[in-house]
């Protein structure tokens, strides 16, 4: 409940300050029309405007605060219900999820609630403002299964998130529950469903107060269908293109990201990372990591710290630095298993266990790479192969040498920042 | 799958974004917006008079209505808008002929040679020196009318070429003589941008000859058809000057177009508010044509394309025969020959003395010498010039300092895409703005301030006038940058020096371009300081037309300051020709 009453507070003050504007409108005029009157004899336009001006402020007012006290009074009934009172307490988790404050508090308050809240879900037949409540559940549930991951879960949520939203006719509710479809899709492998939801998703494309997030939204997940395209395809031009592709798509939504959306900066610069790390740009990616980690590390979001500092161990590994790489890599598997997240967990160990395939220490390889697999909750290629090796049963996987990254464009660009820097 | 680095195949994944959307906008810098403050400054020296020229029009005895507008009934102010009408027909038949002329020089490179430096010259002088050599050439006395002489000695007789109806000849192609080299450079300049495959491609196909063209030429060249013809329309409805001096005043009223027409209102005390309806219709008529001229050249396609890698030259176009090349030589120089003769014409009749310039015609031997320099001189010919130059360096200064950050917040200051497409609007408005919309107000403004004839207010208002033509000019070198970097300095880590690092090679020419044009504009300028200076400010060309209100008996003196003031004008267009077209067409070349 805090929540609304914080956001009660900058509505009252508005009415407070709209109704004094109004007053002191109204004697101003007054007073003006009045020195008007006496100096020249005529009042004429000013007194007109003013007064309207007036009336328009009174009017205004009116309106917020019946409308304010009409939902005050909708929520007093509602909080009687249970689903209401199921969207506060999921929404409570799901801002604690990932985060130093009870990340993994709320990770086990998930994995126990989960099968209550679906069920809820399914047997509510949401009307009116309990389509939020319902909306508000299903937020909390998807960060969950993305968190987790969980795509088929993921898939079922935003199917029935679609039915309600169409029954209730909010487009807005049913273009998010496309966009969730598609990243469901994309973490099942349907890539082409994937973009087919997307463009679902931008055709019915509402122009509410989420507009710019959710359009924000499509184009980091359109980043990661590229990226996923780009894992996919054989290093070559056709890789080249999709990461391409991916880096629009990220400017894109760097510039539509709202004003208040710090996770989904943190989530653009570490997409936009991966972006370089696909073009073998390490110094370039460090330069994106640096200011997410800041962000993530000030906001308390312990999940985006790990990331990051996953993908700094990358950047670390690829500048020939597999010191460095392995100790951010075990410093963000401490921070994942914090949070209680086991595929990030699952992938740092994996990282250091491959690495230490290659340096030859088998026995610790094979150590972590079991630990990985176990917490892992879907196959791997790459873990396959470098267990393999650790167990001896096959050779040491052959990974052909990076590309000469030094495109003159970015040379230049490094040169220029230097010598711009320089001139400080 | 996955990333093969330093001998490992790493697994890396992306970031979702999940949870509830949040509510809010795009949060954009609010720094960049001060970039546009000076320019906004600037331009109120225009917006404001033309507010008020519009209110006025709109105000009547009894509030505001349309009253004022039944000036239009008018017979004489319909004669002159059919005649303003009459002139954007010119205009296109102008660029019409230029298009042909281009084609001709693009299949015959070597025309090229002797056409482009004689096709600059007209271009780089002023209206009113183009109409001073025009009125000479025609001159209705067989002693000194070129044409009338050679007419004469062919069939006996001439007609009155400065009389009713033949003036429209002279006044043509003293119209098309000023603005044919540009046409055909520009024209030019985007038919070498066409790349040699597509051409060697479609005429494989055995597409030739017109059918070419009208499959292939005039499709690409589309979008700087219409900076071509926006262009010529807008000078010919604002064609002011170029009446003024040609026509001999007992006909003028038979050439009225608007401009003229509502200056002869001022002048004769008509009511304000009549006048102020007059020149609300002519900038209605211009701002129309701005509009929907620039609707379709929005930000990528007003750049021609952009050769990103150097052809081979094994694969460019082959080289012309040498036979093909001296005809070519020949043809270009007999075009040459005509299209500069009116120049040789001004400078023969300056170089003899008022009395025999007044007498004979300038193929007379009698009287040579440079008294006719020192008869301008006397009328104050250098304290002009120096006015002039003055004027025309500080509204070139004010307006590069002015128009460079205006036209880069324009281009990527991340304005938001309503604002930034209204601002591109109020551009294009106030670049076709014709002067008659703001001179009164800003007149009697000055007069108030007691700036009359102050060279600073003048010049000030040039760079106002100048101001939405060089914003929109940069504006379109700006928008070439990468999108990639340009969102990058706007949200963090790169710097904006860094973009525009990038974008030197095509901002330069345009600024260049800017520069050079502006500052021969100004130069040139006839109209502004005519119906805005006071008498102190005396720039050249007021200069030249007092003495051109006695024509026939002081065409030496006249001619000799045409030549004067055109020299400085000349050399820098035509020192700074490829460049200035370079810059108009911004990002044409490698």
């Amino acid at each position: 409940m805090s929540e609304e009453k914080e956001q009660d507070e900058p509505s009252r003050t508005q009415e407070f300050s709209l109704a004094i504007g109004a007053v002191a409108s109204g004697l101003l005029t007054d007073l003006t029309s009045q020195l008007l009157n006496q100096s020249f004899g005529q009042r004429g336009i000013v007194q007109w405007v003013g007064y309207s001006v007036t009336g328009l402020l009174v009017l205004i007012s009116f309106l917020r605060i019946r409308s304010r006290t009409r939902r005050a009074r909708r929520r007093r009934q509602q909080a009687a219900s249970p689903l209401h009172a199921a969207a506060e307490e999921a929404e409570q988790w799901m801002i604690a999820l990932g985060t130093d404050a009870g990340g993994m508090a709320a990770a086990e308050w998930f994995t126990l609630h989960e099968d209550g809240l679906r069920e809820l879900l399914a047997n509510e037949k949401a009307q009116n403002a309990a389509v939020d409540d319902f909306a508000r559940i299903c937020d909390a549930l998807e960060a969950w299964y993305v968190r987790r991951p969980d795509p088929d879960a993921l898939l079922q949520l935003s199917e029935l998130l679609t039915t309600t939203a169409e029954s209730s006719g909010r487009r807005g509710l049913a273009e998010l529950a496309a966009a969730r479809a598609a990243t469901a899709y994309r973490m099942l492998g349907d890539l082409d469903a994937a973009t087919t939801r997307l463009g679902v998703s931008s055709n019915i494309a509402a122009h509410g107060r989420t507009a710019a997030a959710l359009k924000m939204r499509r184009q980091v997940e359109r980043a990661l269908l590229h990226l996923a395209r780009a894992d996919r395809a054989p290093a070559g031009s056709d890789r080249d293109e999709a990461v391409l592709n991916a880096r629009d798509r990220l400017d894109d939504a760097r510039l539509t990201r709202p004003g208040p959306d710090l996770a989904a900066d943190v989530a653009i610069a570490i997409n936009l990372a991966v972006v370089h790390l696909y073009q073998y740009d390490g110094e370039g990616a460090l330069e994106q990591l640096r200011p997410a980690l800041a962000r993530a590390t000030a906001a308390g979001d312990l999940s985006g710290q790990a990331h990051a500092l996953e993908l700094m161990g990358v950047a670390a590994w690829m500048r020939r630095n597999p010191h460095e790489a392995g100790s951010r890599w075990e410093h963000a598997a401490h921070l994942y298993a914090e949070v209680d997240e086991r595929d990030g967990h699952a992938r740092c160990l994996q990282h250091l266990g491959s690495a230490a395939v290659i340096a030859g220490d088998l026995d610790k390889a094979l150590d972590l790479l079991e630990q990985s697999s176990m917490l892992r909750t879907s196959e791997s290629e790459i873990l396959t192969k470098y267990l393999d090796a650790a167990r001896r049963t096959s050779e040491l996987p052959v990974v052909p040498d990076d590309p000469p990254r030094r495109t003159p464009r970015t040379w230049l660009r490094r040169a220029l920042r230097r010598f711009v820097g320089g001139l400080k | 799958m996955g990333l093969h680095t330093n001998g490992l195949s790493l697994e890396v994944v992306g970031r979702e974004i999940t949870g509830r959307p949040v509510q809010g906008r795009p949060r954009r810098p609010a720094g960049p917006y001060l970039l546009g403050l000076p320019a906004l400054l600037l331009s109120c020296l225009l917006l404001i008079p033309i507010g008020v020229t519009v209110v006025t029009a709109f105000r009547t005895d009894g509030g505001f209505g349309l009253g004022n507008f039944a000036v239009m009934g008018d017979p004489s102010a319909l004669h002159a808008v059919g005649n303003s009408l009459l002139w954007m027909l010119v205009a296109f038949g102008t660029v019409g002929v230029g298009f042909l002329l281009a084609l001709l020089s693009y299949r015959l490179p070597a025309v090229t040679t002797f056409l482009q430096p004689a096709l600059v010259i007209p271009f780089a002088v002023s209206i009113l020196v183009s109409g001073a050599t025009f009125r000479l050439i025609f001159d209705p006395t067989p002693e000194r009318g070129t044409i009338t002489a050679v007419s004469t000695r062919l069939f006996g007789s001439s007609p009155v070429w400065l009389g009713p109806g033949l003036f429209w000849l002279v006044l043509v192609s003293a119209f098309g003589w000023t603005w044919l080299g540009y046409v055909v450079s520009l024209f030019r300049t985007g038919l070498d941008a066409i790349p040699d495959d597509v051409t060697r491609a479609i005429t494989a196909e055995g597409v030739r000859g017109w059918r070419r063209v009208r499959a292939l030429e005039i499709p690409l060249l589309r979008p700087i058809t219409g900076v071509i013809t926006l262009t010529l329309v807008i000078a010919a409805v604002r064609v002011f000057d170029l009446v003024l001096i040609v026509v001999p005043g007992s006909m003028q009223r038979s050439a009225d177009v608007l401009g003229l027409n509502w200056w002869r209102a001022t002048t004769t005390g008509g009511d304000s508010g009549r006048t102020a309806a007059l020149g609300v219709v002519l900038f209605a008529i211009v701002a129309a044509v701005g509009l929907i001229g620039v609707r379709g050249l929005r930000r990528r396609r007003w750049a021609m394309p952009v050769t990103v890698v150097r052809p081979d030259p094994s694969l460019a176009r082959p080289k012309p025969t040498r036979v093909v090349r001296r005809f070519g030589w020949f043809i270009g120089f007999a075009v040459a020959l005509v299209w500069i003769f009116p120049a040789v014409v001004l400078v023969a009749t300056a170089l003899h003395s008022p009395r025999e310039a007044g007498l004979h015609g300038w193929w007379s031997f009698s009287g040579l010498g440079f008294s006719s320099f020192g008869a301008a001189a006397n009328v104050g010919l250098f304290r002009a010039l120096l006015s002039t130059l003055v004027i025309a360096a500080a509204a070139t200064a004010v307006l590069l300092v002015i128009a460079v950050p205006t036209a880069y917040l324009v281009a990527w200051g991340g304005l938001p895409t309503r604002l930034g497409r209204i601002a591109m609007g109020v551009f294009v408005v106030l670049a076709v703005t014709p002067v008659q919309m703001y001179a009164a107000p800003l007149r009697d403004a000055i007069d108030t301030a007691g700036l009359a004839g102050s060279r600073v207010a003048l010049a000030l208002v040039h760079a106002a006038a100048g101001l939405p033509f060089a914003v929109l000019l940069l504006r379109s070198a700006f928008a070439s940058a990468p999108p990639a970097l340009v969102s990058e300095a706007l949200q963090g880590p790169a710097r904006q020096s860094a973009v525009l690092a990038t974008v030197q090679r095509t901002y330069r020419p345009a600024l260049v371009a800017v520069a050079v044009l502006e500052f021969a504009l100004v130069w040139n300028d006839f109209i502004v300081g005519f119906l805005i200076s006071g008498p102190g400010t005396t720039p050249l060309s007021l200069v030249l037309w007092g003495e051109a209100r006695q024509f026939s008996t002081s065409s030496g003196p006249v001619a000799a300051a045409a030549v004067v003031a055109s020299v400085v004008p000349v050399v820098l267009m035509l020192s700074f020709w490829r460049i200035v077209v370079r810059g108009l067409t911004t990002g044409s070349r490698p």
